[in-house]
């Protein structure tokens, strides 16, 4: 398998920088969890539908490919918001990473794809299960101690969270282990649409200064859109500056469905036939 | 035991790269002979047992062999969803130690002493837990897991349990007899196995012959092998822990399942934490599992062929 040079760049352009292309892969895969979410009935659709850009720009960056997803030594995604698990399989299912046919029985019986991510045959990409929130970091954190064991600190591992479960003091843990050990390949990408499961954060447990609280614990910190693809590309492919990284990427809850766009509903309503429907 | 542990990790390290030792933190004049042997696969992962237990979780899933070391609750319970779902749902190989089984830690007080953690880790699938109750047990354990699949965990006492020696066996084979005996069969598991021996001496100066069953894998339970002890003759379990612990559940299903009508009590600890301060004999004692109390309990089910639990209602 061909490596990029060094730890995490310079590594030349990643292998889809064609923002239009992008653009169409999230267009394809909202319409997936629209469809999903419709035909499964089920709940998550608006933390799925704002973390779209984030998965798709993550998987455009990492070594992860069909070819490779059943390697020992790879890049590492884990999806910590487990419950956003319609926007990962969509995003996979854009990188030939699962197969499309099991996107249409979503939630049926007898299917391997459940409501939470979980570790499958039927996806050797995926890499950890989540669903409990506050395990994501840690899990991640290992597959960076395992990739410096083995010297391959040139091996990412991206974590998405969401911001609901930066209340969970094992983030912090895993935070503060990741800094302290200088981790250079972890990059922890926080889906930062600002409402948790119950309220906006900042009326729950305000995380502000955010940016903050990860430089203080020995990360990288940057701030972006969260729907620009091509920000969060440069963001992901910044060369290493020997510490993890976090990006915190403010994005709309619902993105791209007006009705629920930045709802605490759209946590748990399921789309309805009228979001199929282009806007 | 835990220098046993330590030991027996050490000498695997210099053999095989894939051994990485997480600790909370702990393990002071124990664990630096390991740190020497690994070298950076040493890791002192801090007071912070939930983000150790996720980190093992993916380094096994790398293709390491990761140990998490701590007391036995903070390595069970303060990071029991961790173990359940990144380590049993994932199904990864981590070796978890957790010392101080029981009332090993005595006087430092409830918060160290593991009497549920038995009960809850054998409770979580596919975890298999090991609770060796002396250091010929110990070594079979370690040998007989350490190409197990499962995630397993390994009960410690500080204790170091007589010397009953201890045949070769697998997971489902971990059933022995320690001592030989027709009148009642104690079984035990962990440092219980030595409380039994000593209960055993006392009643055989009253002319009753007690076997003791040694069960160093009660999760899963060996039933077969356990069940091939067995003699007709009343059956005491004793587990250094609440009602409910794999020892005692593994026996009473096997009972039920002979269906040989065995006179039967289950001795555990109250279920219920210690207000007075004691030591690992006192506390051991108050919760009659201590060798006179296994004994009356012993002298009694001969006597009454009762079935029942003691303990728990305590």
């Amino acid at each position: 398998m061909a490596r990029r040079g060094s730890a995490h760049g310079p590594k030349g352009p990643p292998r889809s920088r064609d923002a239009e292309a992008a653009a169409a892969r999230c267009a394809a895969a909202r319409r997936r969890v629209i469809s999903m979410s419709y035909n499964a009935n089920s709940a998550h659709l608006g933390s799925c539908l704002g973390v779209v850009e984030i998965l798709d720009a993550i998987l455009a960056v990492s070594d992860l490919r069909p070819a490779t997803a059943r390697a020992a030594e790879r890049d590492r995604v884990i999806l910590s918001k487990g419950h956003a698990a319609m926007a990962y399989y969509a995003a996979l299912e854009q990188y030939g990473l699962v197969d499309p046919a099991l996107l249409d029985v979503y939630l049926q019986n007898g299917t391997p794809l459940w409501g939470h991510v979980g570790l499958t045959e039927a996806a050797p990409a995926i890499d950890a299960t989540s669903g409990s929130l506050g395990h994501g970091l840690s899990l991640a954190a290992g597959f960076a101690l395992g990739h410096r064991l083995r010297g391959r600190d040139d091996l990412r591992c991206f974590c998405i969270l969401s911001d609901g479960e930066c209340d969970e003091g094992a983030t912090w843990e895993a935070a503060l282990f990741a800094g302290a050990r200088k981790l250079s390949g972890l990059t922890a990408i926080v889906d930062y649409n600002h409402i948790q499961s119950l309220a906006p954060t900042k009326e729950v447990m305000d995380l502000e200064p955010f940016a903050d609280k990860w430089r203080s614990f020995g990360f990288e910190a940057i701030e972006l859109d969260g729907h620009d693809w091509a920000a969060l590309v440069a963001a992901l492919s910044r060369p290493s500056r020997g510490r993890p990284r976090a990006i915190l990427a403010h994005t709309v809850k619902g993105k791209g469905v007006a009705r629920i766009e930045n709802t605490v509903a759209s946590h748990y309503k399921p789309a309805l036939a009228a979001d199929l429907e282009p806007a | 035991m835990r220098k046993r542990i330590i030991e027996l990790i050490e000498a695997d390290a210099s053999v095989d790269p894939r051994i990485v030792f997480l600790t909370g933190d702990l393990g002071f004049s124990f664990v630096e002979p390991l740190e020497q042997a690994l070298g950076e696969r040493f890791v002192n992962m801090g007071v912070a047992e939930a983000n150790m237990i996720g980190v093992a979780a993916s380094l096994a899933a790398s293709g390491f062999r990761p140990f998490a070391y701590s007391i036995a609750p903070f390595v069970t319970a303060r990071c029991l969803e961790q173990i359940r779902n990144d380590i049993c749902y994932q199904r990864r190989a981590v070796r978890l130690i957790g010392v101080g089984a029981g009332f090993s830690y005595g006087t430092l007080g409830p918060s160290h002493h593991a009497l549920e953690d038995a009960s809850i880790m054998a409770a979580l699938p596919d975890l298999v837990v090991a609770n060796p109750g002396n250091v010929a047990e110990l070594d079979r354990c370690y040998a007989a897991l350490l190409d197990d699949p499962r995630p397993a965990y390994f009960r410690i006492a500080r204790e170091s349990g007589a010397d009953y020696g201890a045949p070769i066996f697998a997971p489902q084979t971990a059933a022995f007899e320690a001592r030989r005996g027709a009148d009642v069969t104690l079984a035990a598991s962990g440092g219980s196995v030595t409380q039994c021996l000593a209960a055993a001496a006392i009643l055989a100066g009253e002319g009753i012959e007690a076997g003791v069953v040694s069960v160093p894998v009660p999760q899963p339970f060996p039933a077969d092998a356990f069940a091939a002890l067995l003699t007709g003759a009343p059956v005491v379990a004793v587990f250094e822990g609440y009602r409910g612990n794999p020892l005692s559940v593994g026996v009473m299903e096997t009972l039920l399942a002979r269906g040989a009508g065995e006179a039967f009590v289950d001795l555990v600890a109250p279920q219920s934490f210690p207000s007075l301060v004691g030591d690992t004999e006192t506390l051991r004692r108050r919760a009659g599992l201590d060798p006179a109390s296994i004994a009356a309990t012993a002298r009694a089910v001969v006597a009454t062929r009762s079935v029942g639990t003691l303990g728990a209602r305590a």
